[in-house]
This record gives structure tokens, sequence and C-alpha cells, in this order.
């Protein structure tokens, strides 16, 4: 069986990958889009503010002259009453076409009295701020706009005032156009702050996450660095040390606990054994032999349990990784096999070996091969009556797939659970010699390296499989998990 | 020569076990209880071997061993620990053990990981690549076998097996030295793929007619030589 790229026997892996995230829906690109957002947001009132600004003073530049012109004549209105408003305006008018003003001045009755419009624009009232108007001067070939003010002397006289706004609107439209300019740019700039910071800040974020990575792949010794600053970063920071101080502790607490355990548990076994042993070699009656002998192997089967129970509580808390190296578990596979072989043949059962050549892995080479012995183990002593004994190993990228199936009567499917549980032995099981922590050290060591234990159906038979990742690598392990 | 071993065990039952296993051995016996009076005897000149309890008082076994190798000692070390963990087993190797044996241990299975060190540390220096016991030959750059002029036909596993015999010849090797060397395993296999392979390997090496060189030793192991 040499596929590479899917578990053997076509039982899918459960699935794990999620729907590819839309850019936008990331917390980068959320932060990107925000920030874009709001350094915009500032961009277009100050933009709007200037434009106003500027057209106000653009307005009262363009306004000034006609005002200062419209006072001269109120001062002619004052000093010569009508008529010589009406002469001043006629005056102007001649001069009108040379600076491009409006200029018109009706009676009461709005019949014309000076000016180069011919009549007054009906809608327009006296007195009138500055508004925008159409008008058609005499002897000008088409209307033009512009910016009108009108005025109110003595009984009915209407005098208007108008600027062409020609170049106003040029102005305007140079001005709308800079202002158009500044925002287009404003786009940019405001992208390249935003990618700085959101650059700066996965920066962040990642230091960080590498750290846990690090530790959770068994490095307990990692620490962020901190910068003193007290910072909602830096807090994080310290916080997150803090917390590694504490697992780090708990986790040379629990190896100091587990040690201590064995060491006081075995050294009264040791003197047992001790016993047992002298006794053997000094008084050898006959009648008391067997008797020794049962006491030296249930003082073995003790300690083996011993021995699993605190490989399993290491494994399970990550001890062990300090001592992961490179093997090809196809060799490990194959020595199984041959270490297995005998033992199959003397009770008339078949091992075969499948895997892809130079199937490289990084773990504890001794604790993988300690599972797998467990399974074969199990395989030889509950699937043996099947008559063959499958061992197969394949690998994805990211995981490697170790499988043990046998062609017995198997483990129905709600009671696989229980049989991987710590003690947890079926009936049928409790008969034969074992501690019943045997597929808990498989699990154990599955966990151990980022990877599950499963039980499947062989169809028939049972299919132990081991999966077991191979992403942890050795630079993420370069500094040691034993502290 | 008398030969001498330390032993550092606190336990005063393994200590007595060990000591009246390895005086009935021929050994010359020197005990500690403790860590910091085990590193004081083991800096002394002289010494054949240390047998280093894993956990002592005052002074843990392998932050003894951590000492004793940063100050040049090159004393064959064998560890013995009521840890029985791989992880463990690694971390002692690290730390400068020549062997690593758990309890409770047989004292056959002791003494016969003692003289493997033993023989290693005395063996002369250079590369070997030639091995001979009686009128069998080992070429190791050939892998290639001959008893009696006549070539054997080994599996690669079955010349492993034999380098390991004869580079011990004359000496007991136990199924677990066989099998963490040869195999390069730690754990209990629980089958006969030893006795197996030591079968099949006499099949070939001691064949009708020619003195036999691969023995059982009863309760123990193998060894090969000529009969003492």
């Amino acid at each position: 069986m040499a596929s590479a790229a899917s578990p053997p026997n076509g039982v899918p892996a459960p699935r794990r990958r999620r729907a590819p995230l839309l850019p936008w829906r990331s917390t980068s690109g959320r932060f990107l889009l925000l920030h874009l957002v709001l350094s915009l947001a500032c961009v277009v009132p100050i933009l709007l503010y200037l434009y106003f600004q500027i057209d106000r003073v653009l307005l009262a530049d363009f306004a000034r002259p006609l005002e200062y012109r419209q006072s001269n004549l109120e001062n002619h209105y004052k000093s010569g009453g009508i008529a010589e408003l009406t002469t001043s305006v006629a005056s102007r008018a001649e001069r009108a076409h040379r600076d491009q003003t409006a200029i018109l001045l009706v009676d009461a009755q709005g019949r014309k009295l000076a000016g180069n419009l011919s009549a007054w624009p009906g809608d327009l009232a006296a007195p009138q701020d500055w508004t925008p108007v159409t008008l058609q001067r005499d002897g000008t070939a088409h209307p033009d706009e512009f910016l009108v003010r009108t005025a109110l002397f003595g009984p009915g006289y209407r005098l208007l005032l108008g600027g062409l706004l020609d170049n106003r609107a040029d102005m305007r439209a140079a001005l709308l156009l800079a202002l158009l300019a500044a925002f287009a740019l404003a786009i940019p700039i405001g992208l390249l702050g935003s990618l700085t910071i959101v650059h700066e800040m996965n920066r962040m974020v990642a230091a960080i996450a590498s750290i846990g990575q690090h530790v959770g792949a068994g490095d307990l010794r990692r620490r962020a660095e901190t910068d003193g600053s007290g910072d909602p970063v830096d807090r994080l920071k310290v916080s997150l040390n803090a917390m590694l101080d504490r697992i780090e502790a708990l986790v040379e607490e629990h190896r100091v606990l587990t040690d201590a355990l064995a060491h006081d548990l075995r050294s009264p076994l040791t003197r047992i054994h001790i016993q047992v042993t002298q006794g053997l070699a000094e008084a050898p009656g006959r009648d008391q032999q067997p008797r020794f002998e049962a006491i030296a192997q249930e003082v073995a089967r003790v300690l083996h349990m011993l021995e699993s129970a605190l490989e399993i509580s290491r494994a399970e808390a990550g001890i062990g990784r300090g001592t992961f190296e490179r093997f090809d578990l196809g060799a490990m596979l194959r020595d199984l096999h041959e270490i297995y072989q005998p033992l199959a043949a003397a009770s008339g059962v078949t091992i075969t070996v499948s895997c892809p050549p130079d199937l490289d892995f990084y773990g504890n080479r001794a604790l993988v091969a300690r599972a797998l012995a467990n399974l074969i183990d199990n395989a030889l002593k509950y699937g043996a009556q099947g008559g063959e004994i499958a061992l197969e190993a394949s690998a994805t990228e990211t995981q490697a797939h170790l499988c043990v199936a046998d062609r017995a009567a198997g483990i129905p499917a709600e009671r696989r659970t229980e049989a991987i549980r710590k003690f947890g032995r079926l009936d049928g099981a409790r008969s034969t010699p074992g501690s019943g922590l045997g597929l808990t050290l498989v699990s154990a060591v599955a966990s151990l390296h980022d990877g599950r234990f499963e039980l499947e159906d062989n169809r028939p038979g049972l299919r132990a499989r081991l999966v077991l990742s191979r992403q942890l690598t050795a630079s993420s392990q370069a500094q040691g998990a034993t502290p | 020569m008398t030969r001498r071993i330390l032993v550092v065990e606190d336990d005063t039952a393994t200590a007595g076990f060990l000591r009246s296993g390895l005086e009935d051995a021929g050994y010359q016996v020197e005990w500690a209880a403790e860590g910091r009076r085990g590193l004081q005897l083991a800096q002394r000149p002289g010494l054949d071997g240390i047998v280093l309890d894993r956990m002592l008082p005052a002074l843990d076994g392998l932050s003894l061993l951590e000492i004793l190798r940063a100050q040049g000692c090159d004393t064959p070390v064998i560890i013995l620990s009521a840890i029985g963990s791989t992880d463990e087993r690694v971390r002692g190797l690290r730390a400068g053990s020549d062997d690593y044996l758990v309890k409770p241990f047989a004292m056959t299975e002791l003494l016969a990981r003692l003289e493997v060190l033993h023989r290693r540390r005395v063996a002369a220096p250079g590369i070997v690549t030639r091995l001979a016991c009686a009128d069998l030959t080992l070429d190791l750059l050939a892998s290639r076998a001959e008893r009696a002029g006549q070539v054997l036909l080994l599996q690669p596993r079955a010349i492993q097996l034999l380098e390991f015999l004869m580079r011990n010849q004359g000496q007991v090797v136990t199924r677990s030295m066989i099998f963490q060397q040869v195999w390069n395993y730690d754990f209990d296999p629980g089958t006969n793929v030893i006795d197996v392979y030591v079968s099949n390997l006499r099949k070939e090496i001691d064949r009708p007619g020619l003195v036999p060189l691969l023995h059982t030793v009863r309760g123990a192991g193998y060894r090969l030589g000529p009969r003492e």
C-alpha cells in the first residue's frame, strides 16, 4: 500500500479544514479597511473645510470691487439725486464691457434708466445679496452667468450690479481639482499607513503566537521578550510569561511527583524481587519453587503496570518531547515485523508490512515503537484467530498514519472508547494477562505527537490507527523540552 | 587484578544485594549511601566502574554524573533507576552514563553489562575491521563471515548479532543487551525473537562436525567462544 495522499483503507480523516477565509474577513483585512476608512474620514472634512474657506476668500476678492463701485454710486445718489446716479450708471455701462460687469438702473415701474441690460430680471428682488443669475448684456451674442447684487434707492429706484462668473468658475474648478487630487493621494498614503500598522501589529502578534507554538511543541522554557514599557502589548507578554512560568512549574512538579511515586513504589517491589531471587537461590525446595516463581511474576506484572502508568502520565504532560529525534517509520515497522514474526508464526499468524519508502518522521522513537509494539501485542493476543496482521504506514504532508489491523472479531463500535480508557479492559480480555493500560499508552503517545488514536472496523477485524503530526520539527524543538 | 566498583545507592536492601552479588563475582566494592559522598569516592583514581542510583539524597544521580563527566572522568557508569520511562533512559545516557538499568534487575544482567563496559574500555584503540573467534572470522568491511574457511550465508541482522557476540566473546550477553544493541529498541518485546535469531545463527556457525562456539547460558543469555 503506497498511497501517500489518502489514509489507508479509504477511511476519511475527520474534516478539520475550514472554508478559505475571504481577505476582508480576516482580522488583518478588517483592521486594514477600518484604518483606511477612518483616515479617509479624517481627510474628507478637512478637504471640505478647505474648499469652503477658499471659496469664501475667492468670493470676497470677487465681490470687493463691485461693493466699492456700489458705494460710489450711493454717494453719487446722495450728492446729486437720481439724475447724477443715472449719469454715473450710464458712464459706467459704457466701460462695463472692459471689466465684464453688468449694470442696470430702473425706476419704480421697472423702466430702464441706464445700464447695459435691456430689462430687470423678472424674479430678482431688491435689495438682494450676492446671487447667481443668467443675464444677457446689450451687444453680446449670448447670456452669461453673473453673480449679482441689487440695491434700492429712494422711492423705488433699483440698481443691479453683477460680475461675470467666468474667472471664478475656472478658479473653483481648479480648486475642486486640487482637492480631489489631494483626496486621491490620501487613499494610497492611507493604505500605506494601514499596511505598515497592520504589518507591525501582525509581527507583534506573530511573535507572541510563535512563543505559544514553541511551548505547545514542548519547549517550555521559551518566553516573550518584554520591554518594560507597561503598554497593553507589554502587559500581555508579561501575563503570558507568568502563565508559562506556571505551566513549566506544573510540568516540573508532575515530573518530580511521578519520579517520586516511581521511586517509592518501585523500591519496595525491588526489595521483594531481591528477596524472592535470594529465596529461590537459597531454598530451592521443590514444592516452594512454583510459589516463588508466581510471586516473581506478580511483582513483574505490577512493575510493568506501574511503568506503563508513569509512561502515560508523562506522555500526557508532554514530557518526552525533549528527546525527539528523526527516524524512518517504515524501517521501524520492518523492525517490529522482524521482532514479532517468530511469535506470530508460533500462533499461526502471518504479519505483513506495507509502507512507502523513506517515511521520514520526527518524534520520540522509543515511545512510538512501544506504542506500535503494544498494538501488535494486542493483535496477537486478541486477533490471532484472524490468521493475519497487517502493519501499514502512510503519510500526508502533515500527518503520518500507522495502522495495525487484524482479521478477527474486532470490537463493537460502542465499546471502542472503553477499550482505550485507562484500566479499561473489555470483559473478554479480563482473563488474559495485561495491565489495561496498553491502548491508553498508545493514545498518550498520539497526543504527545499532536495526533490521535482511533479504533476502526476492519470489516472484519479491528484496525488500530495511530495518527501522528509530521509538523513537529527539529527547529521547533531546538531548545529542548526537558526542564 | 581485582576490579574496583563504586556503588552509590541509598536503599540499604538494594545496596546489600549489589554488594554481595558483585563481591561474589570477584569485584572489590565501595559503597556510598548519598550523592555527595558518592561524588567524593568517584573522584578517587583507580575505579573500574560506578553503579549509580538515579535518585539519591543530597545530590541527584544525574547531577553527580554531569559533574563527574565535566571534570573529565571517564570511568564507566551504569545508572540504576526506578524510573523505567524511555525518556529518563535517554536523559541518563545524555548525562554521560554508559548504560542504564531499570530496577528490579537480575544480578546476571548487571554483571554482563559491567563486563561489556570494561572490555570496551580496555580494548585497544583504533578501528577494528576484522573480528575472530577460534576458526570463526567476520570481515566488518565486507560484512562477510567465515567458519573453518567456509563462507556463511547470513542476513544483515544476523551479521549485526554475530558482530555483537564476537566483540564480547567469552562473556555472557543477555537477551535485553542483544535487543538493545542489535535492534536498538528499549521496550521488552516479550517474544522469543532473540532465541529465534540466535538459534538460526547457531545453525550457520556451528555446523555438524565443528566445535560448538555459540552457547546458551541458562537463566542468563548467550556466550560465544570455545567451551570453558
